[in-house]
Formats: structure tokens, sequence, C-alpha cells
């Protein structure tokens, strides 16, 4: 399982990232669209760099969560996790239902509203240069080796290194390794990471659980309450039969009651 | 029904509604929901979902309570209201799938979620009930149709027979999709506000639904009442409201309990404008309508049955707004209010379903017992030539549609009027004012490199674009790759034709023909290469100041700056790497770079994009003048011959400028005057 390591300290913001992805994506220009989301990302940005004061800058792009919420939430299968830990999307099957862009923990799928034929927009984690046996693009071009690729287990082994070799240098903190579930992006940063989405409180469990939990319990309830109603039918069926009965027997005193 | 005048003139009303959500719609289906909607990328679900959606199934609700009442639970008194509530619940599915089609970015794909199955989604559960739903409903109306003519009767009869399972059906599937409409929610804990968020949505979505479902059943009765005259089922309505009580009561009790047993009652009292709208939906939809209904003057009143009904659905509705949109509003920071086209599409949607319904009241009986086979004047039926008038004879249905189409027309019409440039254009994005340059630093250049010069003021671009943030706007650290990035990326309106030059108003004010060669040379042909500039007879056209020279004769007639593009040098990137690389050799040969206040510095603050706004960071051998405010002047010896002389004006900001903290941080090349 593939998975990329973002050092925060090492980046210098010169966006060579975004540059390359919108290169391999063919995204197009950014335009001053009314919709767009004050972290810049969107349909035509997979991925952009915040400038956080101090000059730290940070990388955001899609996750490519263990578990993802989108995958779990898109109704129609047109998410789907790979082997390599890419999330990737089929438009080819989307209803543009938007589903995801509220499920994801990190607000991370875009959408090219301008478009009448619109789809989702995020980071596929290169997959078809991934397959080539390449690396993601944003990964090949970064001068400063700020952001790296490679297994996920070794990226984080690599990670605890450097925690090890230069603590001060970091917060003691691998972002990615467990939250939600654990991602297939992960950070080594020197300030909190809690405007990309990580919070305090997003927790070990994947959010596909969530729903899964509640669904599971569905079908017992639908069955119950068909079984439930059909032997509330027949019993005031039966009852109706009983009191004609008498009624007829006994020459009716009352008339039968609802 | 024409001396109904109620009725016509709701009827009007009605059709004007609809005639403004086509045209709205035709042109959301051409041109996206950017377009015509105000979605963002932050709120994605705007109130097509919150209220088309959400509250459209939960309003049509009452259809499986009442079916489920009268035939299962053998409440058989409440026959009266069954079919106008199944056609109520037929015509609210009908409406809520329209409402979906519109607000899905691909409409041609709804059907996606009969093929592509994943059962791991609500969303898919959702979408398979409710397809499956609106069938047993049209089944469960349809006796009502085909009970008319004498042709369908065997339909008929076989449908009546399927009654109960359908019912059962209907119940089962209106549980599941109800309440897991709530579950959609489940998966955003981090998303929604937690006075909103709980597990416990589905329950409260279901019990939600069946209240609203029953509010529905009394105001849809009062409504029809009034519109049609008719008289009013009140001991079952008053026995309605009963019910209506109970589940207002359940509702409340499940909000406290589950609000008390998450720990989230400190919430509610707080004096945020999200505890307070919580309040105001809990109040309306709930706590009053349960203690109004209390009271049995209130409860026997028909004023109070409408108002307690209109509370209810009003609240929940506002229920399922606050939780498809405003609920989040919090976490993604960005605010959202529909665009008038998106009421309009709501509004419309709602109107012509209303419509259907008086359709079918009048040609089909829904009030009156089956089958309904009435014969009447305004029945069905095709317009008729007489041949002795040569006249076509129209039942009353043509003629009244005449005047609904008229009404229809002046509403699509009217909206088509109203329709902004992005929904008749596409969407567009955002403009800026455009206004003439003023100021100090003119600069003359040729931001879109079409051989077309402006006078530029830097100056104001930057007071007006936020200062520190203003150059990455223009300069291509914003936009990498994007190589054009011209005037005209923010002054989408500059390529207008304007009349700045009145070729006109000149020939006219210098003489007619006699005096075209005051501008034109005699003997050179008169065309604009030719021509005299501007500026030789409007001297005072250029901002006194300007360091900027114009030439006027020869062939650089018009000198101007080279573009900002080449003044940064190309992107940013060069500079980067190379600093970043320089920086990473002395880290590596164990010489850490110290910053001013003494602690090491990282790659990033090294060569930051803010010390790149300032020339020295690169150029350390320029030198600055001795103004309070640092103007950089290309040193003598860089300077190539015949370069124009280019003013840049890469001040930092005032408010910290000319401290030495500054300076020691931010100009490190500068030496103390």
């Amino acid at each position: 399982m593939k998975a990329i390591l973002t050092d925060v300290t090492r980046c210098i913001g010169c966006e060579l990232c975004v540059a390359k992805c919108k290169e391999i994506n063919k995204l197009g220009v950014d335009r001053p669209w009314p919709w767009l989301s004050p972290d810049r990302l969107s349909a035509a940005r997979w991925t952009t760099v915040i400038t956080r004061p101090g000059s730290r800058y940070v990388r955001k792009h899609c996750q490519h969560c263990l578990d993802p919420a989108c995958v779990a939430a898109c109704p129609v299968a047109a998410l789907r996790r790979t082997p390599e830990g890419a999330v990737i999307y089929d438009v080819s099957v989307c209803l543009g239902c938007r589903y995801c862009m509220n499920a994801c923990p990190f607000g991370i799928p875009r959408y090219n509203w301008e478009s009448a034929r619109p789809a989702i927009q995020k980071c596929n984690l290169c997959h078809p240069r991934i397959l080539e046996g390449k690396k993601p693009g944003c990964v090949e071009v970064c001068p400063t080796e700020a952001t790296i690729f490679g297994d996920r287990e070794e990226l984080l082994a690599e990670a605890r290194r450097r925690l090890q070799a230069e603590p001060d240098r970091y917060l003691h903190k691998i972002w990615g390794e467990h939250e939600v579930g654990g991602t297939s992006v992960l950070y080594l940063a020197n300030i909190d990471l809690g405007f990309l989405g990580w919070k305090e409180d997003l927790g070990k469990d994947p959010l596909p659980q969530l729903t899964w939990n509640i669904l599971t319990k569905m079908p017992p309830v639908f069955l119950g309450i068909g079984g439930l109603l059909a032997g509330i039918y027949w019993l005031g069926e039966r009852k109706n039969k009983i009191q004609a009965e008498t009624k007829n027997n006994s020459g009716s005193k009352e008339g039968p009651k609802r | 029904m024409t001396r109904n005048r109620r009725l016509a003139v709701t009827r009007n009303i009605l059709w004007m509604i609809t005639g403004v959500a086509c045209t709205v719609g035709i042109a959301r289906l051409i041109f996206g929901l950017g377009a015509t909607t105000a979605l963002t990328d932050d709120t994605s679900w705007g109130i097509w979902i919150g209220f088309d959606v959400m509250g459209g199934v939960a309003l049509a609700a009452g259809g499986f309570v009442i079916a489920g009442m009268v035939y299962i639970f053998h409440l058989k008194d409440f026959r009266p209201l069954l079919r106008s509530t199944v056609l109520t619940a037929f015509l609210g599915y009908l409406a809520v799938i329209i409402g979906l089609t519109l607000d899905i970015g691909r409409p041609w794909m709804i059907w996606s979620p009969t093929l592509n199955w994943q059962i791991h989604s609500p969303l898919f559960e959702v979408a398979w009930c409710v397809m499956l739903y609106t069938t047993v409903l049209a089944l469960e109306f349809a006796p009502t149709v085909f009970g008319k003519f004498p042709q369908t009767q065997r339909v008929f009869q076989v449908l009546r027979r399927i009654t109960i399972p359908l019912v059962i059906l209907g119940i089962m599937l209106s549980t599941m999709h109800q309440s897991t409409l709530g579950t959609l929610f489940a998966i955003m804990p981090f998303r929604v506000h937690p006075l909103w968020y709980t597990p416990w949505l589905p329950l409260l979505f279901f019990v939600s639904a069946i209240t609203l479902g029953l509010a529905m059943v009394i105001g849809e009765s009062i409504v029809s009442g009034w519109l049609f005259h008719r008289e009013l089922e009140r001991p079952l309505l008053k026995r309605i409201a009963r019910g209506l009580q109970y589940g207002s009561i359940l509702y409340c009790g499940l909000i406290l309990a589950n609000l008390s047993l998450y720990g989230k009652l400190p919430l509610l009292f707080r004096s945020s404008w999200e505890s307070i709208l919580y309040g105001v939906e809990l109040m309306i939809s709930a706590v009053a309508p349960a203690i109004l209904l209390s009271i049995p003057r209130f409860r026997s009143s028909l004023v109070g049955l409408g108002i307690s009904a209109a509370m209810v659905v009003v609240g929940f509705i506002l229920n399922r707004i606050n939780l498809a949109i405003i609920s989040m509003i919090p976490t993604t920071g960005s605010g959202y209010f529909p665009s008038w086209m998106e009421i309009a599409v709501s509004l419309g949607i709602v109107s012509a379903a209303a419509l259907v319904f008086f359709f079918f009241v009048e040609y089909f009986g829904v009030y009156e017992p089956l089958p309904f086979r009435e014969p009447r004047d305004n029945d069905l039926s095709l317009p008729t030539f007489d041949r002795s008038t040569e006249v076509w004879l129209g039942p009353r249905l043509i003629r009244n549609t005449s005047v609904h189409l008229l009404f229809f027309l002046i509403g699509a019409s009217f909206s088509f009027a109203l329709l902004p440039q992005s929904a008749v254009q596409g969407a567009l994005p955002k403009t800026m004012a455009v206004a003439g340059p003023r100021g100090l630093s003119p600069m003359i250049i040729d931001g879109n490199r079409v051989d077309r010069v402006v006078v530029f003021d830097h100056d104001r671009h930057i007071r007006e674009q936020g200062r520190d943030e203003s150059c990455v706007k223009c300069h291509h650290l914003l936009k990498p790759m994007d190589e054009a990035t011209s005037c005209a990326e923010c002054h989408r309106d500059m390529f207008l034709k304007t009349s700045i030059f009145n070729h006109d108003a000149h020939q006219r004010r210098q003489g007619g023909n006699k005096g075209c060669e005051k501008c034109h040379p005699q003997n050179d042909p008169k065309s604009a290469k030719t021509v005299k500039v501007c500026t030789e007879c409007h001297t005072t056209m250029m901002v006194k100041g300007s360091r900027v020279t114009l030439q006027t004769k020869g062939a650089d007639r018009l000198k101007y700056a080279v573009g900002y593009a080449d003044a940064m040098h190309g992107l940013c990137v060069p500079c980067h790497t190379e600093k970043a690389k320089e920086y990473q050799e002395k880290r590596l040969a164990g010489k850490p770079r110290i910053s001013p206040e003494g602690s090491p510095m990282t790659e990033a603050e090294w060569v930051s994009k803010e010390r790149l706004q300032f020339c020295p960071t690169c150029h350390r051998e320029l030198h600055y003048t001795k103004d309070p405010i640092p103007t950089i002047i290309l040193p003598p010896r860089e300077r190539k011959e015949g370069a124009v002389p280019l003013f840049l004006d890469m001040r930092p900001a005032p408010e910290r400028e000319g401290t030495a903290a500054f300076r020691q941080t931010h100009l490190p090349g500068r030496k103390e005057p």
C-alpha cells in the first residue's frame, strides 16, 4: 500500500507540485469563480499550498483515507479505493449528488460548478502513474523532498526516524497515522494542522462505521415492521369476523367498533 | 369550476410561479448549477436538497400514515381523508424526484443507482426506497383513475385486491427511507453542528416525518376545504390533531433524552446563533404545538388546528433545512443564501404539484367515494367542430387552459427577463471594477500581451488588492503554469467596446473634413498607425511625476514597460529552488542558517514567499535611496543600452516599514542609513 509523507518544515511553498499536478491532470487555469473555497483548492487545483504565519507552507490535497467516508457515501460506487491506496473516481457512473463532498471529514472533493456536465474533482494520487511504476507528479518535482512517496509502513518508519533524529524540529506526532482509521497521506509538522480538517476529536474510528452500524439494523426493522403490520391486519380482520358472526348469531345489539 | 373564483385565481397564480420555475429550470439544465445557484464548494447542498428533497419526503409522509390507519389498523372512519392524502404523497414524491433531478449535477445519470449498487451508502438505500415507494403510491392511487372509466373496471378490481400488500409494503419502505434520510448525516460528525448531530437522527427523522405527515393532512384538508367550498371532516381532523399532539410530545421527549444522554443540554443555553436557531426550530416544530393542542378550546377550533398544523410544517421543514445546510456553516465557515432562482424552482415544483392535485380533484373525484363515474359537463373530452357556425366548441378544460397558459407564459417571460448574465451565458468568474488609473506611479504596460498598452497604476492595485497579499494576485506566484495571467483575467470587461475615443466628436470640433490633417499627417494614409498620439494634444493625459517616458516619434511611438511576468523574471520557482539548495548545502555542511533572532531557520523560512516580494532577497547589490519609503532603482551597471528605466514599486507595507526589526528580517541587504 503506497502513501505520501509530507514534511511541513521542508516545504518552501514554491507550488511546483501544484504546477505538475495541473500539467499531468490537464486541469487548466485557476479562475476567480464565486464558489471557491478560501483554501484555494478547486476543480482546477487538486493540490494547493496553504501559507501559514511564520513562513509555514502546508500542502492540502486528498488524504486517501484507508477507510474513506466518500467511498462509503457514494450511492453508485463512483468513488473507490484501490489496493495501491489511492481513492479514485469514475465519472461514468456518477450522478452528481455531491454526498461525498459533504461526507469527507477534510472537505476535499470539489466540483466544477461552471460546467453543465460537472464531475467531482479531487487528487487521485496519480493512480495511473503508480500503475506504471512512477511516482506521483507532485512528489517527483518537489525540489526539497518535502513530500516523498513510498510504502506506507516504510514512510511511517521514516517519519519515526525523523522524529527521533530531530525532536526539536517537529511536534511529536505523525498526522494521518491513526486519524479516521488512518490515511495514506502522512504529515510531519512543527505547527498544529487543525486547519486541514485534523481536529483533536477526529478519533481513530473510520467514519463509514457510523452509518454502517445503523444501516445493518435496517433489514430486521424492515421485515419486522412488515410482519408486525401483517399481524395487526390479521388480528383486526379476525376481530371484525368474530364480531360479525356474534352479531348474526345474537341478532346484533351493537355494531362493530372500528 | 369556472364559478369558483378562488380556485381560478389560485390556479392562475400557481401557473405563473410554475412558468417562472420552468424558465429557471431550463437555464439550469443548459448552463449548470454554478450559473443558477448560490452553491459553493463548501456548501454543496442547498435548498433543493434541504427543502425539496429532505422536506418534500417528510411532507409526503401523511400517505403511509393514513393508509396504515385505514387499512391495517381498521380505522375506517378516516377513509374520507385517504385518497387525497395518498395523492398528496404521490405528487410529493414526484416533486422530490423532479427537485432531485434538477439538483444532481448529472441529471441524465439519475438511473445510476439501479445498476451500480453500493450497499454501504445510505443514499443508495434512499434512492431505491424512493423509487419503489413512488411506484407503490402510484398503484395505491391508480384505482381512483381506473375506477372512473367503464373500460378499465377489470384493472380497477385487480388493483383493489392487492391494496393490503401494497399498503404494508409502502409502510415498510417509508420506515426505511424516512429514517435513512437521517442516517445520511450520521457520517458527518465533524461537519454538522453538535446540537443537530446525534446517532439518533434516523429515529428523530422517522418520528418527525409521521408528525409532519399528520400536520400536512390537517393543513391540506383546511386549504382544500377553503378552495373547493367543501365541508370539512371536523371530528376526524380533531382526532388527527390528537395524534399530532402525541407526536409532538414524543418528539420533544426524544430530543430531551438525546440531548441529555449525550451531554449536549448546556449547548442549548449558550448565547450562540446556533443555539437560538435550534431553540426556535424546536419551539415551532414540537413544543408550541404540543402545548397549544392540549388546550381543548384551541384544539376544537379550526383556526387553532390550522395554526398548530402550520407550526409543525414550518418547524420541521426548518429542521431539515437547518440540518442539511445551516448546521454546517460553523464548520465550513462559508455562508450560503439561495439565489432567487433556487427559491423560484422550489416554489414552482410545489405549485406544479398543487395544479396536478386540483386536476385530479376536479376530474377524478378525489373527495368522492369510489368508484367515481359521475359524468360532468366539464369532463375530459376533445373539442368538437360545429359545422353550422364553423366554430370549435371546446370543453371548459381547453378554454380555461388558455387563460392559465397566458399566466404561465407571463411568469416564464418575466423570469427570463430577470435571469442574471450567468444564467444566459454560463457561469462567469467574479468581476472587479475597472477604473481610470490615478496616483503616483503610473506605468504603461501591455498586460494582456496583445500589443495594446494601458496606463497601469501599480500603487493603486497594491492598495486595493490588500497590500501584502496583493503581489501574488497578479504576479505568477498564485498561478503556476499559467503563462497568460493577464489584466483581462480580473478585468473581464476590458475588451468590451467603449466610446473612449469618439472620432465623430473630434472631427466635429476640428472643423469637419478640413480638420483631418490636424491629427492625420497630410500625405500618409489615414489610419491608426500613422495618426498622432493622444498625448501630443492632450498633454495632461499623463500623470505628472511619472517615470515612464513617452516617445512620440519613430518606430517606438509608445514605449512601455515590460510585462510584469518579465519583471518578476519568470516564475518564482528558479529562485526558490536555488535558495533552497543553497540552504540545504549549508545545513549538510553543519552550518545552520541563523535568523536575526538567533534561532535556526528552516528551508521555508529562508526562502519564503514574503521575502520574494522584495527585490533585495535576490539582488543583494541593490541600493536604496534615503527616502522614508525605500524605492528601488536599478544600479547603473545593470542597465542595458537603450533600455527604458523601469519604476518598480516594491515597497513593504507602511505599518511595518521603517522599523529596524523589519529591515533586518525583510531587507537583509540594506544598510541602515
